[in-house]
């Protein structure tokens, strides 16, 4: 008689630990997905704080070239006011484009070229896209990781029962990176 | 016997575990030491020279890990890319400190670049690895000479760590990779939970049930072994219980039969009949000591 019960109670107690389990793992990769996503966005200030000195070291050039910098600072604007991700990101997509045309716009100064103080900054900025892009595709993965396990059976039962749903991708502003990309070729 | 098969599950378990990497888009190859001439531009004697010399530093205790790598194209890819992928790849650098810098030479395509890891990045800022690779590295390149760009490079690197000692170490991001050790040892641990109460709740089950049937241990097992976790676990679950329940019911026959007691007290758990092995590895040469970067550095073409 004592057999049913028995059985019942190994099986309740296997189910426990695999949800507790299940449970611990989905917490860990969304606190690994919301870090990863901080990783983005210290490297947006970082070139949030990088833009004022281009912007100051080439201005006095490019007199000419009002409407870029009037970009730029509209971008920058939009940044700092920006609450949510979304505005976030839809300023940074704004900068992008609007850097990405000083990039050129630089490139057809020779003055501006060989000095050394916009070359640096340009080396900078460039090395600030890089890691840009970087910390996106590192949170696009860890994303990719979640989102499997959010959508896979079995772990997909626990995640439906403890309200763990998909998280979004990177892939608007992965689109609006290709524009802007500038070989600089200043070793030329 | 059991024992044997216990033991191969497990190890069966474990190598299908490590067999599962990753792909990359450009095709990393395996280092063999911290130069790597792929594209074969450097004499062997330099290559000797600046070996010994870079292992030296990276010897050290916390000292800086600098790569060279030299290849023949970048297979279309983007040059920053694919020093990320050897930089993600060999991981440069000592772990939490993150000190690695790579110089990685694309002859064909006329591209460099230093990258450097999360903690080298204030001993080498992008505007000074730009200055590196315009004012020291690329003047000797477009003159043909790589073995000069690379070994004034490499020593212009080495001297922004002379210039800057007991730097800030690495600002490790968020643990998103866990070391190897760490996964290992999380993979071992729940590996052997499993084992456990799996094989707790198959031998109650194969236990109570042996008068009956001698195969539902073997499907109690499998459906057990897919709910935790995957179909190898089922099989080796499913295996692990069938035999458990043969054994178990065949002996528990055989009791019967010779009007002997089936108690569990006198048939020691149902075997009546019942040794440990371990394993070590070893390493040698050089290996990276694990750091990573976040894609600071900077390119440049001649």
């Amino acid at each position: 008689m004592k057999k049913p019960f028995l059985t019942l109670g190994v099986v309740v107690l296997i189910l426990g630990m695999w949800f507790m389990n299940t449970y611990n793992g989905l917490v860990g990769l969304g606190q690994q997905v919301d870090g990863q996503w901080a990783q983005v966005e210290t490297q947006y200030q970082r070139r949030y704080d990088l833009v004022p000195n281009l912007v100051e070291s080439t201005k006095g050039f490019l007199t000419q070239e009002k409407e870029v910098f009037a970009d730029i600072a509209q971008a920058r604007q939009g940044y700092a006011g920006a609450q949510s991700t979304g505005e976030k990101v839809e300023a940074t997509s704004q900068m992008e484009s609007a850097l990405g045309r000083l990039l050129v716009i630089v490139e057809n100064y020779p003055e501006l070229k060989s000095n050394e103080t916009v070359q640096d900054l340009m080396v900078e900025l460039a090395g600030t896209e890089n890691r840009i892009s970087v910390e996106r595709k590192r949170y696009n993965d860890t994303v990719r990781g979640y989102n499997t396990k959010v959508k896979t059976f079995p772990t997909m039962l626990a995640a439906n029962m403890f309200g763990y749903s998909e998280k979004p991708y990177f892939e608007a502003v992965e689109a609006a990176e290709t524009a802007p990309t500038v070989d600089l070729k200043l070793g030329e | 016997m059991i024992k044997k098969l216990f033991l191969s599950g497990v190890l069966l378990v474990l190598s299908c575990w490590l067999l599962t990497t990753k792909a990359r888009a450009y095709d990393i190859p395996s280092y063999e030491g911290l130069v790597n001439d792929y594209a074969e531009v450097l004499s062997p004697e330099l290559e000797e020279k600046l070996e010994t010399e870079l292992q030296t530093t990276a010897e050290a205790s916390d000292g800086a890990e600098i790569a060279v790598v030299t290849i023949a194209n970048l297979d279309g890819d983007a040059v920053e890319n694919v020093a990320q992928e050897f930089f993600d790849s060999w991981k440069i650098g000592k772990k939490h400190l993150d000190n690695g810098v790579l110089l990685l030479v694309a002859v064909e395509d006329r591209k460099l670049r230093i990258h450097t890891g999360y903690g080298a990045e204030p001993v080498i800022t992008d505007a000074e690895a730009g200055r590196i690779i315009r004012n020291v590295i690329t003047p000797e390149f477009k003159q043909g000479d790589y073995e000069a760009g690379i070994r004034q490079g490499v020593a212009a690197i080495e001297q922004q760590f002379i210039d800057s000692p007991g730097f800030a170490p690495g600002i490790d991001p968020i643990n998103q990779n866990p070391s190897l050790i760490e996964s290992f040892v999380s993979t071992l641990f729940w590996t052997f939970m499993i084992v456990i109460w799996g094989s707790i709740l198959i031998y109650v089950l194969s236990w109570f049930g042996r008068s009956k049937a001698w195969w539902p241990g073997g499907a109690v097992g499998l459906g057990l072994g897919i709910l935790v976790g995957s179909i190898v676990a089922g099989i080796f679950f499913g295996l692990f219980g069938l035999i458990l329940d043969f054994i178990l019911s065949k002996n528990y026959k055989k009791l019967k039969k010779s009007k002997k007691s089936t108690g569990w007290k006198n048939t020691w758990g149902g075997f009546k009949t019942s040794s440990s092995s371990s394993r070590s590895s070893s390493g040698s040469g050089f290996g990276f000591g694990g750091g990573s970067s976040g894609g600071g550095g900077s390119s440049g073409s001649w």
